[in-house]
């Protein structure tokens, strides 16, 4: 099968190496192994980076095998001015609320102990005893800050926009006993802070909320309220 | 993942380290060896090094000739005459007459992990463990001058018993192993474990020309020393290096594969050229992505203190995993990519053998490129790019006493991510010692210690103990 060598062969020789050469190209980069916005975990895993949020792709995901499932992101992008991140989502930070460009300046949610703390923003109504500014004289969900999840207590005298409990979806591990939760959103089920158990309806939840019963993941009776579709 | 789950497939990972610690060095029948053939094939081909890698017995093969023609009991210079033309698999030299052959490998093995430490004990199997790994059984035919045919398949005790990750949160209705069970219809219905085979090569070659012979079907990536010579009893320790089975290039491809040699001076200069769908989840019958894969390899013999062959070797592709999902706007199904990456690698082997001495040695990387919007999720994230990159170095003496051959390996392997060893560790470094006897030219036992250190490892994991294993071998050719 040997031969001797010619200049065909040589030529073959060349055009191998040609061809793995053009195979090599600069493929790696050690400073960008991961999309916009995103960083390495610990576990070398990409990640949005601090102050990012992850911007999903376009799969649709009609039932999850696992309510834990995670959904595959392009990148991530910041959070905007007076933003903050909630998460998996940008927020207006304390202090602002959505307007129609961006976060604008509001009172909304700020500490108060009577109508005449709130008097000097746009949001005039304290509610007592939470003790925070809010308006008055809602009728529905839609005349309150849907962003900041605010629904309309339509029970009350005056009718007001309750916020949602404080210290709920913020990101935590621990089941309970997380600092990152708090007093009105204790426990910690599936990587954020939840409100206590006990919800019969939607309406018992903040308007971004569902009531989940979760007898079907196995804890018959436990209700709790979730961002989401239902596990 | 959960970090049970993470340590899981570390475990796994890890188990996979070292099972391949222990041998990984391909063991080329030495010029020396018993197996090797009374007379040395002269002028090695780059089909030789491809050949089927079992060594056949020195009893006449199974075999099927057509015409039949009755077999006289071979002599030992036919026996010699017809292992040297198996080893050497000219293929290129034209059957005399059409011929159809089987032939084959298998191995019995023995593991054990041993001085587990606490944080191991509950992610590894300590318990010895017995097991048939390899049956590999080859048909080759001579279809016609310059025709030849060859298909190799394993046969698995697989998928029966194989681990499942992430049953681990519901113990009762999960067992957390693949059970391959089914009610035998021929006893009564009686539980029976069934198993699986996987096509290794199935190929049809023709030789054109002196330097020029082509294979089309699907064939192992001609890339290094090992991966191509796969059989048990030609392999000096009980498993492979770790590299060599990590994917650095596709284990098979299904495709094209033309290669040849020519002379150069008093050496062999050989070469492989291949195009083919690449790798993928469905590379064996559908390119997802129409993208070609091309790779390609050069190897060089001399005889220079005895026989050094040195080879580089290349692949270039994408890979993509396509699926559907759910249009809600368009009310009808959509295709998309669910995973695309581009990658290619690159790989260095040199081998010398000098009288009773053998070296080997194999280095590779592999740089493998996401695009942003086609990363698979991993963990609470998504997979990085990676480069990584393996060696192993393998030095062996065959004594004058016994066939006894004593040998060690030193190998070391940058995953390039942590991921590479579930989310805990990005590197291992690999030490092993051993003793390969050659019973008889068709039997060889091997028994092996190895001992694995991880590096980059996160703190508080399994992976910052070092792993201890000892596994032996008893390998085949039929």
């Amino acid at each position: 099968m040997r031969t001797k060598v010619s200049g065909r062969v040589c030529l073959l020789g060349a055009a191998l190496a040609v061809m793995l050469a053009m195979t090599a190209g600069c493929l790696y980069n050690a400073s960008e192994r991961c999309g916009p916005g995103e960083v390495l975990d610990v576990a070398d895993n990409c990640v949005c980076a601090p102050g990012n949020v992850p911007v999903y792709r376009d799969i649709t995901v009609l039932m999850p095998v696992s309510p834990a499932e995670v959904r595959p992101f392009s990148s991530c992008k910041p959070c905007g001015d007076h933003q903050v991140k909630s998460g998996d989502k940008c927020v207006c930070a304390p202090g602002f609320v959505l307007g129609a460009t961006g976060c604008m300046t509001s009172n909304l949610g700020a500490t108060c102990a009577a109508d005449a703390a709130c008097a000097a923003g746009d949001q005039k109504f304290c509610s007592l005893p939470a003790g925070y500014c809010t308006t008055a004289g809602c009728a529905t969900n839609a005349d309150c800050n849907a962003e900041a999840d605010y629904a309309c207590a339509t029970t009350a005298t005056p009718p007001y926009c309750k916020r949602p409990p404080l210290g709920q979806g913020a990101a935590c591990t621990a089941a309970q006993g997380d600092p990152a939760c708090t007093a009105e959103a204790p426990l910690c089920v599936l990587g954020g802070c939840v409100a206590p158990p006990g919800c019969q309806t939607n309406s018992d939840c903040s308007p971004n909320r569902k009531c989940c019963d979760l007898t079907n993941v196995g804890q018959p009776g436990l209700t709790l309220c979730l961002a989401g579709a239902c596990p | 993942m959960t970090s049970v789950g993470r340590v899981s497939v570390a475990a796994a990972l890890a188990l996979e380290l070292a099972l391949a610690a222990p041998a990984a060095l391909a063991q080329p029948a030495p010029p020396s060896g018993p197996l090797a053939p009374q007379a040395p094939v002269p002028d090695a081909t780059p089909s030789d090094t491809e050949a089927p890698t079992p060594a056949p017995p020195a009893q006449a093969p199974l075999s099927v000739v057509t015409p039949a023609a009755p077999q006289p009991a071979a002599s030992p210079d036919e026996d010699a005459a017809k292992l040297a033309e198996l080893l050497g698999q000219d293929s290129t030299g034209g059957a005399a007459e059409p011929s159809l052959k089987f032939y084959g490998f298998a191995d019995f093995n023995a593991l054990q992990y041993v001085q587990l430490s606490p944080k191991w004990e509950n992610t590894l199997a300590e318990e010895l463990s017995l097991y048939v790994g390899r049956l590999n059984l080859y048909m080759e035919g001579n279809i016609a001058p310059d025709w030849k045919s060859l298909i190799e398949v394993r046969y698995m005790f697989l998928p029966n018993g194989a681990t499942i990750m992430g049953t681990y949160t519901d113990p009762v209705a999960n067992t957390g192993r693949f059970n391959g069970i089914a009610a035998d219809y021929t006893d009564s219905d009686r539980p029976i474990a069934w198993g699986s085979i996987s096509i290794q090569r199935a190929y049809l070659e023709h030789n054109f020309t002196n330097f020029l012979s082509v294979r089309v079907g699907r064939f192992l990536t001609p890339w290094g020393i090992w991966n191509v010579d796969h059989g048990s009893p030609v392999i000096i320790g009980p498993s492979k290096p770790y590299i060599i089975g990590d994917g650095f290039f596709p284990e098979a491809q299904t495709g094209f594969d033309a290669f040849g040699s020519v002379a150069v001076g008093e050496g062999t200069l050989g070469y492989h050229l291949t195009l083919s769908n690449g790798r993928g989840p469905t590379e064996a019958t559908r390119d997802q992505d129409n993208n070609k894969a091309v790779g390609g390899r050069l190897s060089l013999k001399m005889y220079v203190l005895g026989q050094l062959d040195v080879g580089i070797s290349g692949y270039g592709g994408t890979v993509t995993d396509k699926r559907q999902r759910v249009d809600l706007v368009a009310q009808g199904l959509a295709n998309f990519n669910y995973e695309h990456y581009r990658e290619v690698s690159w790989a260095a082997d040199v081998q010398w053998t000098w009288k009773a001495l053998h070296f080997q040695t194999e280095a590779a990387f592999q740089d493998r490129v996401w695009d942003n919007d086609a990363r698979p999720v991993n963990g609470a994230g998504l997979q990085p790019d990676v480069r990584r990159f393996g060696l192993y170095g393998l030095l062996a003496y065959r004594l004058p006493w016994l066939n006894l051959m004593p040998y060690t390996i030193v190998q070391y392997y940058d995953t390039g991510w942590r991921g590479g060893f579930g989310g805990f560790a990005s590197k291992v470094t690999g030490y092993s010692f051993g003793l390969n006897v050659r019973l008889n030219p068709s039997v060889v036992f091997k028994i092996e210690y190895s001992l694995a250190t991880f590096g980059n490892v996160v703190a508080g994991s399994p992976f910052e103990d070092t792993l201890h294993l000892l596994a032996s071998q008893l390998a085949w050719a039929f």
